[in-house]
């Protein structure tokens, strides 16, 4: 049961605080480790019929009258996204158990660091919509934590408070899209979905659907204008970025709209805005990553490229760029993770970032240099590793592309001359050229042995690309909807995308030698700054607070009865709505009228009247009494005797609560002007005419049998009581008598601090 | 008759809306009094008005002969009128105390006061 596995990683994360206390420092990240690996172990005996084509399947009724079950859905795609992240989670959690060593909350880090696989796990694997969303969010709300780790500083909480927000808000707009879906699909199931994918887009919901669950991918894997929350999240520790946001989180929208492509993918509606933003996002991370000199920068921003480049590609949609772009997502999460893990390790070493000041470190941390070098030459895309295969495929899924070609293939070289240049200063300039002064400390071999890991599987994979191609055949069948062959080679003879890669290779190679990083200024265009999508939103954000404060100044916080007449005028307006609709109903003379009867209702009017008018306590007691006991009679008339002789008990103790109380009380004085009785009398009288009227509706309208027919029938046999009004309080609805008790009491509790803090005053 | 205590309920509404809307804490306390008990009474109407058949299963029999009354918004008015009169308690406490520590029940005043 793979889906047991979820319980037992929610188990072990909500572990990790006690594992810190009683293991030793080190330990903790082998402990966490525990949990990928075995998620690896369990996939194992399902691999083989999933790569035949027959998904793994696992239902659990959760909410059946809801239709809400926790089904696990493995395909191919998923297959290939649940190695990726637990194979990543397995060498990120080791390396992380060593990077916090130092830190005092590792416990806490490795909480939220678990609790996050395992939502990203059951983020892929979910076979139900409702439970997909769960995961999602839940995969946005880890990562706030983990982004606003270093909670200390108002930097790292605020981007967690960026990336919240923005992730937040896509996950909102893809719960509105996912419950139209669901919808317009009759279930919330995916292997039911996944069949009606002509009746989804036939439908009228189909462009609403699709633009919100867009908007929930396109923020959640941060592409333009939504970018700018991912080079922010570099606030979070390192091991983090390497995880969440290169490999995986960031992933999830990629993930989404592979997913649904079957469904919602093939139309303009779907294929223009994935490729325009994907495109846009992808020259803009690749232009922008080589003039950023921090290494977490410089690979956030190629992370932005990357992203797009999947989007773009799986907006293309036709069968050579559903291959491309699971090749490049696998060997972008395999060289991504390997140069953020280097550059966390270049950190930890020498306690700077800044590849301006890092050089000549091939000697003091050659095994990092071998893995620095393969992970850039993965992502340069040289042979033999597999961002040669990757940037191969995405040639070749551009040249063959039937939309917007003459823009596309101009955009993609020219992002990939950019990824050259990113890729050169984040894994091989740190150790080129001549050692400056700065000194290196010794670091434990796990943080070079970590990094090497993934980029040693690149290296396997680009040898031997018959490894990958299955899995890519079946997920590319399971994206594109219909399966088709996929040969992976790592030649292909002298084909138009072999010069093409070859003259991007040469126009990085000069960009590299133009050195761009000498072109930064540090203050350059503070007026471009403040135009930054990120200082947009925070205005934005400001904004809206400040709105917030206004209209919430309006509507409240000046006196009660402001507060008051703003929650009536809105009680009575939608109320208003509401009755107008149903049109005032004829009124059958249920019963006869009554003289005895309409002189009790005109005791309680001029009971009321006396009370308005009072200008003391007592008279106001009085006239109180005399409603209540009117009230009494009417019970009485109609056969609530109960009602009745409680109503008089408690008339008779209020009165004598008011004598006893309140008999000192000084005569009423005026404090409104006539202006404002005048309109206070206007929303009362509004008021009680539509109580008036609700009523008169009300009178006529029976829309189910009453509940106390049931309590008629059950008294005698099953409650042995004959007075129905007592057994149903006693009895059958217990609990609110119990309720009510409790209500008196904190009533009585209440009155004896009043009393007591006066004494003490 | 549905009709006259339907008016009658409204008219006890008003006044207690009107009263809460006041300045005066002493006269807020009396617009809830007045409130609550409209509130019953619409309760009270929405079960339909019976008369003169309580809810009581005559001795011998297992069931309430027809005609009788709903006696299920009775029960939760019966919780209303014992809860209200809790509520009560505390707020003329709470008015003395005003009254006394303050020396004003002018609830634009009490404002702000710590």
């Amino acid at each position: 049961m793979l889906l047991l596995l979820s319980v037992v990683g929610f188990g072990l994360a909500a572990s990790m605080p006690l594992g810190a206390r009683f293991l030793p420092r080190r330990g903790l990240g082998y402990l966490a480790a525990i949990f990928p690996a075995a998620v690896l172990a369990a996939t194992i005996p399902v691999t083989g019929s999933v790569l035949q084509g027959v998904p793994y399947v696992e239902h659990f009724a959760w909410a059946p009258s809801l239709d809400l079950s926790l089904s696990l859905y493995l395909d191919g795609l998923s297959l290939l996204f649940v190695w990726l992240i637990s194979g990543i989670a397995l060498v990120v959690f080791t390396y992380a158990g060593i990077y916090m060593a130092g830190s005092q909350y590792a416990g806490r880090f490795f909480t939220y660091l678990v609790l996050f696989t395992v939502s990203m796990l059951g983020l892929v694997t979910a076979g139900n919509l409702v439970s997909l969303f769960v995961f999602w969010e839940l995969t946005s709300i880890t990562s706030y934590l983990l982004i606003g780790f270093k909670a200390h500083s108002a930097e790292s909480r605020a981007a967690a408070l960026r990336a919240l927000l923005v992730t937040g808000g896509g996950g909102l707009a893809l719960l509105a899209g996912i419950l139209l879906l669901g919808s317009a699909g009759g279930s919330m199931e995916l292997s039911v979905l996944l069949e009606r994918g002509d009746i989804i887009q036939a439908h009228g919901s189909y462009v609403a659907i699709t633009i919100l669950v867009l908007l929930g991918a396109l923020t959640k894997s941060a592409q333009a204008p939504f970018h700018f929350w991912l080079p922010g999240a570099m606030a979070a520790p390192t091991p983090v970025s390497a995880f969440l946001h290169s490999a995986t989180m960031v992933k999830a929208g990629v993930y989404l709209v592979a997913r649904l492509n079957p469904v919602l993918g093939g139309t303009d509606w779907w294929t223009l805005p994935l490729v325009t933003i994907g495109a846009f996002t992808m020259i803009m991370g690749a232009l922008r990553a080589p003039f950023k000199y921090d290494l977490k920068q410089i690979l956030a921003y190629s992370t932005l490229s990357v992203l797009g480049m999947l989007m773009m590609l799986l907006g293309l949609g036709h069968d050579k760029a559903v291959k491309a772009a699971l090749v490049v997502l696998a060997a972008h999460g395999l060289y991504k993770a390997s140069l953020f893990l280097t550059a966390g390790t270049l950190d930890t070493a020498t306690g700077s970032r800044d590849v301006r000041e890092l050089a000549g470190l091939r000697g003091p941390l050659r095994p990092l240099f071998i893995t620095g070098l393969l992970g850039a030459v993965s992502m340069i895309g040289i042979p033999p590793l597999a961002g040669f295969l990757a940037k191969e495929t995405l040639l070749e899924a551009v040249l063959s592309a039937q939309f917007a070609q003459a823009v596309l293939l101009p955009v993609t070289a020219v992002a990939g001359v950019g990824l050259i240049v990113a890729a050169w200063s984040a894994g091989v300039k740190p150790f080129l050229g001549t050692p400056g002064s700065m000194d290196c400390r010794p670091i434990s071999p796990v943080l070079w042995a970590a990094p090497l890991v993934p980029a040693v599987f690149g290296l396997v994979l680009g040898v031997f690309p018959s490894l990958l191609g299955p899995l890519v055949q079946t997920a590319a069948g399971n994206v594109a909807g219909t399966p088709f062959e996929i040969k992976l080679a790592l030649w292909h003879g002298f084909t138009p995308a072999l010069f093409l890669s070859a003259a991007m290779l040469a126009a990085g190679v000069l960009s590299v030698a133009a050195n761009p990083l000498r072109f930064v200024r540090e203050d350059a265009l503070p007026y471009l700054r403040s135009l930054h999508a990120s200082s947009l939103f925070d205005s934005g954000f400001n904004l809206a607070m400040k709105l917030a404060k206004r209209t919430a100044g309006l509507l409240d916080g000046r006196s009660l009865s402001y507060g008051l007449s703003i929650i009536l005028l809105a009680f009575l307006m939608l109320g208003g709505i509401a009755l107008s609709r149903t049109g005032l109903l004829p009124v059958p003379q249920l019963t006869r009228f009554d003289w005895s009867e309409a002189g009790i209702g005109l005791l309680i009017v001029a009971g009321a009247l006396v009370v308005l008018f009072a200008r003391s306590m007592l008279v106001a007691a009085a006239a109180l009494g005399a409603v209540g006991f009117g009230i009494a009679m009417l019970f009485f008339f109609y056969g609530a005797i109960d009602l009745a002789i409680t109503q008089i008990l408690v008339e008779t103790l209020m009165v004598l609560l008011f004598v006893l109380v309140v008999y000192a009380f000084p005569q009423f004085k005026r404090l409104s002007s006539g202006a404002h009785i005048a309109r206070d009398a206007l929303i009362a009288g509004a008021l009680g005419l539509f109580i008036t009227m609700m009523i008169w509706i009300a009178g006529v309208v029976q829309i189910q049998e009453p509940i106390s027919e049931f309590h008629a029938r059950a008294s005698v046999p099953e409650a042995y009581g004959r007075n129905i009004v007592n057994v149903t309080l006693v009895d059958f609805r217990a609990l609110d008598t119990f309720g009510e008790i409790i209500v008196l009491m904190i009533a009585a509790l209440g009155v004896t601090a009043l009393m007591k803090k006066r004494k003490a005053a | 008759m549905e009709a006259f205590w339907a008016v009658i309920t409204g008219l006890l509404f008003s006044a207690g809306i009107f009263l809460m809307l006041r300045r005066h804490l002493a006269k807020l306390i009396l617009g809830l009094i007045l409130l609550s008990n409209a509130a019953n009474l619409v309760i009270f109407s929405s079960g339909g008005l019976v008369k003169g058949h309580p809810s009581i299963i005559p001795p011998g029999e297992a069931t309430l002969p027809t005609p009788h009354g709903d006696s299920l918004p009775q029960v939760l008015i019966l919780t209303a009128i014992v809860i209200s009169f809790g509520v009560l308690g505390y707020f003329l406490t709470l008015l003395r105390s005003a009254h006394k520590t303050a020396g004003t029940e002018d609830l634009e005043q009490l404002r702000g006061l710590k």
